[in-house]
């Protein structure tokens, strides 16, 4: 079918339920939500991890055992008060999962220098644990689910 | 496929296989070694 031809039965269509389409493609979920209720509903598939809060971008989550840090968390992060989470970052082209350091509440940041300094001394386990230390968010610990090497693998 | 493409195109259940294995992944190998890692820094 030729291209002049599938414009004309579009626009025979749309003319015709052009309404319709617009709805429906108002309301069409796009990818990088789908892709957020996969990986929330995944993190409950696991027992030893325990939800945080999360939006789009960023399905959060914590361990059973990594739960009992103390909650210093500041009011600027998540409503939970904890400081230290998993993401699973997915900003709309790769997804991927880093340990993030947040903020703490004031008179508090002696905690977040002891998990710093716990960090750099185990690069073994904590990959990005040499980077620059953020004073807000710091991520310790990064892998990548989708890209270009998990590809070729 | 590049990273872009797979994120796009790969349907949702293909996506979700994957996630699965990678978070299955990190679950058996990676969390406990970093649990083991804070276990100094819990009450």
């Amino acid at each position: 079918m030729a291209d002049s031809e599938i414009q004309r039965l579009c626009e025979q269509i749309y003319a015709k339920h052009g309404r319709a389409i617009d709805t429906i493609l108002e309301y069409r979920p796009d990818r990088a939500q789908q892709i957020a209720t996969v990986l929330r509903r995944l993190t409950t598939e696991f027992p030893d991890l325990v939800e945080d809060y999360s939006v789009k971008s960023y399905t959060r989550f914590t361990s059973k055992n990594l739960d009992r840090l103390p909650r210093l968390g500041a009011f600027n992060w998540t409503k939970s008060g904890r400081f230290v989470l998993f993401e699973i970052t997915n900003p709309g082209n790769r997804v991927g999962l880093k340990l993030t350091l947040g903020p703490v509440r004031p008179g508090e940041e002696a905690a977040r220098q002891r998990v710093h300094e716990m960090a750099i001394m185990r690069p073994d386990i904590f990959n990005k644990a040499r980077e620059k230390f953020y004073p807000q968010f710091w991520t310790s610990y990064a892998e990548g689910w989708i890209n270009k090497r998990s590809t070729k693998s | 496929m590049d990273q872009q493409k797979e994120y796009e195109e790969l349907d949702l259940k293909e996506l979700e296989d994957k996630f699965r294995a990678f978070l299955r992944r990190f679950v058996t190998e990676t969390l406990p070694k970093i649990e083991a890692a804070f276990a100094p820094l819990l009450p």
